[in-house]
């Protein structure tokens, strides 16, 4: 099957990269382009998908390319929202990161959408045996406020840990050697970090998230630990630094559901579903 | 003169460095106020580590200006304030007009240099 995939390669570690060597693990032919030569792209493909980069001022030629397909992972945020929203009817088919975003889009666009939830790469990060020197990790910048104000007072209180930005080589390797990956997400979204830190065998400390996914994707202190309010973080992190067995079980857990669930492998053959049933339909 | 000294400390962008520099300064026998842009949920001020001399206040975006030149104004009455650090240009240059010297912080990797 060949596909053509679209999205800016301003990051080595965007999403169109983790999905274009997912496709091509599972046998697809890929074939990457930029959102700007998309009109240069020949109708030579079985299929076209648009994976999410942040760039909604332009998009594909929908009436070249059929049929076309949309990751669409920025659904929590207000504007991507509605730039999203006002594409996606010139779709054959939208898969959406956060749950509450592709429900409001199913409200109006029905089975034309779906939830595909961020995932793990489980190939870098496979060292979930490495020895956890550090106590605390949280790779990605101190953002705003509140986040900032949290990660500075982890940093003081506990200065055996990793808190900041680092190479996306280098991240799966910086979780491995922790005990616990922090997370605060700041628009209620199940980000990339849940599975990347969980994926790596770290237990994942997160805030409490209004997206509906969450509850639907994990389990609060089975695999992965929610802090309710800011105060709490502080007593979490002392009590599952001191409880070995406890923080363990959490994170084999975590690790384990994610590596098995949640990989872009796994993820990458629901969209080969998609594009194969509509081919076999002969859209 | 109160023979107190005072340094001011307003933090727009960032957060990492105006704190540490709060802490050094702490150390050097000053009186902090950190003036922060923006309001902040209590409950997030509340994790925050306190110190005796330091005052962190969280001030909502439209009153920011005025709140700063009031703080200015008052300071310059007593005449206690001996430095201020800003982390924007445009903010030193309001300082400035104010009747005060002001370094601005960058934030860096590991921490901050001053400018």
């Amino acid at each position: 099957m060949k596909i053509a995939i679209i999205y800016d390669l301003n990051r080595e570690d965007t999403l169109g990269v983790r999905y274009q060597k997912a496709l091509q693990n599972l046998g697809a032919e890929v074939t990457h382009f930029w959102l700007k030569d998309s009109n240069n792209i020949r109708p030579a493909f079985d299929a076209y998908l648009r994976v999410d980069d942040g760039d909604y001022k332009r998009d594909i030629p929908h009436d070249k390319l059929r049929p076309c397909y949309f990751y669409a992972s920025d659904v929590h945020l207000k504007k991507p929202f509605s730039a999203i929203r006002a594409a996606a009817r010139f779709y054959d088919h939208v898969f959406c990161a956060q749950y509450n975003g592709y429900e409001r889009l199913r409200g109006v666009f029905r089975d034309k959408v779906s939830w595909l939830p961020h995932a793990c790469d489980p190939a870098p990060a496979g060292e979930a045996g490495a020895e956890r020197k550090l106590d605390i990790a949280f790779v990605g910048n101190d953002g705003g406020s509140p986040r900032k104000f949290l990660l500075q007072e982890i940093r003081e209180r506990f200065p055996n840990s990793y808190i900041g930005n680092a190479p996306h080589m280098d991240m799966a390797a910086i979780y491995s050697g922790a005990k616990i990956g922090f997370n605060y997400s700041i628009r209620d979204d199940v980000n990339m970090r849940f599975f990347e830190i969980a994926c790596c065998g770290a237990m994942l400390l997160t805030n409490h998230i209004k997206d509906k996914g969450l509850k639907m994707l994990f389990d609060d202190k089975k695999n992965f630990v929610i802090y309710k309010f800011p105060k709490e973080i502080f007593l979490m992190i002392e009590y599952y630094l001191k409880n070995h067995a406890e923080r363990e079980a959490i994170a084999r857990a975590g690790r384990e559901f994610v590596v098995s669930e949640h990989t872009y492998a796994k993820r990458a053959s629901v969209i080969l579903d998609k594009i194969k049933g509509r081919l076999r339909k002969g859209g | 003169m109160t023979g107190v000294k005072r340094a001011a400390l307003v933090s727009e962008v960032g957060w990492r460095g105006m704190r540490e520099l709060s802490l050094s300064l702490l150390g050097g026998d000053f009186l902090v106020d950190v003036i922060v842009k923006g309001a902040v949920d209590k409950k997030f001020l509340e994790v925050i580590t306190t110190a005796e001399g330091l005052r962190i206040r969280a001030v909502p975006k439209v009153f920011f200006k005025m709140y700063l030149f009031l703080y200015l104004m008052g300071h310059k009455g007593i005449r206690d304030l001996k430095s201020v650090y800003v982390s924007k240009e445009q903010t030193r240059g309001f300082v400035r007009k104010a009747g005060f010297s002001a370094a601005l912080l960058i934030e860096t990797q590991k921490g901050y240099r001053l400018v």
